[in-house]
């Protein structure tokens, strides 16, 4: 490497150095989320939400849901990060150096459903999904666009019930149930 | 990126205006720039003026394109998904560079006015930048780029699949002059400064 090799490099390194890493959030043309049936998920009620940390252990961090395209799309199975409300399809990884490895998962849920969400998706609830956990080795080139969802693998929503009922409704229907009883006994 | 035909068409009217005994003359050179993209990441410009230059204006593109700018030491992504930007309100005015991804190989016309006074304000470090009037030649002749070098200055050129940097050291470009082609962008590394690229017919 020669002189002028070297001075580049280095100016490209020290501007690196001072900033946090980015990653690309559109899993569009790679990984899929599919249905429990197989099929790729479309609807703007179901939310992807991409968790990450340095290490499976501690995937701590998470950015703000984005939803999926609705069902005509040309692109089912993929989320929009860059929706409104979502975190943008470039986005900063806090706390996360560039040119280091960082552990990502994501959870999926039907933002419709009243009292349904990450906490269901990580706990793998039916009708929610979650990948596998994959990484991603961040760039330390601040001129490099930032890649993420590369190693992410297609995954499915579980299967066996797609609606866990909100607390309410099930209180709704216990009232309904005692007031046949009160009626029956009457 | 293969530029493969440039500016095809350029139609200079003269509209004049009487006010009194004095006529009051403007120019207006309108056109359009046909680039060839390659199938992945290109690094353009638009160079031309056509309003508000939203990027749906801009850019006839195919579904799954992708465009990446470069605003504050980061990049912003907005894709172009069933028919729609993500993002519609991203502009795309003369004198930005910005990268587009497209699924398969294609070409775009970009159509608009040449500007006639550009002037940008380069922050500290980098900018992606392109040219602001579809002329091609030295980026730092006046002829063509009219971009001032400053001491320090690191032009980084895309290849297709990397960078070529080209650096501005004790008042001489090494290895070699930066030159640009039309629609070409490119990142600049340097001071804050204002980068004013005037353009007149005579």
């Amino acid at each position: 490497m020669n002189k002028f090799a070297y001075l580049v490099a280095a100016s490209a390194l020290a501007v690196s150095a001072f900033g946090q890493a980015s990653i690309n959030l559109n899993n569009r043309g790679l990984a899929l989320v599919n249905d429990a049936s197989g099929k790729p998920l479309t609807g703007t009620s179901f939310v992807a939400q991409v968790w990450y940390g340095a290490s499976a252990s501690s995937l701590t961090s998470s950015f703000a849901p984005s939803p999926f395209r609705v069902a005509t799309t040309t692109s089912p199975g993929s989320w929009n990060p860059g929706a409104a409300g979502g975190p943008g399809a470039i986005a900063t990884l806090a706390g996360i150096a560039p040119g280091s490895t960082v552990t990502l998962q994501v959870a999926v849920w039907d933002s419709s459903i009243a009292g349904v969400g990450a906490a269901q998706a990580l706990a793998k609830a039916p009708g929610t999904g979650l990948s596998e956990t994959f990484t991603y080795t961040t760039s330390a080139d601040p001129l490099a666009i930032p890649g993420g969802m590369e190693n992410l693998k297609s995954f499915n929503l579980v299967g066996g019930g797609t609606v866990i009922p909100e607390p309410t409704t099930i209180a709704l229907g216990a009232l309904g149930a005692a007031a046949l009883l009160w009626r029956r006994r009457k | 990126m293969n530029t493969k035909s440039l500016l095809l068409a350029a139609v200079v009217a003269a509209v004049g205006a009487v006010s009194g005994s004095a006529q009051v003359t403007s120019q207006n050179i309108v056109g359009y720039v046909r680039l060839s993209l390659a199938k992945g990441n290109n690094l353009i410009g638009n160079q031309l003026n056509n309003g508000n230059n939203a990027i749906g204006t801009v850019l006839n593109v195919p579904d799954g394109t992708a465009v990446y700018k470069f605003t504050g030491g980061k990049y912003v992504a907005n894709s172009y998904v069933d028919g729609a930007w993500d993002a519609p309100a991203m502009t795309l005015p003369p004198g930005d560079g910005f990268f587009i991804n497209v699924p398969a190989a294609t070409t775009i016309t970009l159509i608009g006015e040449v500007s006639l006074s550009n002037s940008k304000a380069l922050a500290a470090g980098f900018n992606l930048l392109s040219v602001p009037v579809p002329l091609a030649g030295g980026l730092t002749d006046a002829a063509a780029g009219g971009l001032t070098a400053v001491e320090g200055d690191v032009v980084y050129q895309w290849t297709g699949t990397g960078f070529a940097a080209k650096e501005f050291v004790d008042g001489e470009w090494a290895p070699s002059a930066p030159t640009v082609k039309v629609g070409e962008g490119f990142f600049l590394k340097g001071a804050a400064r204002t980068y004013t690229r005037n353009f007149s017919v005579n």
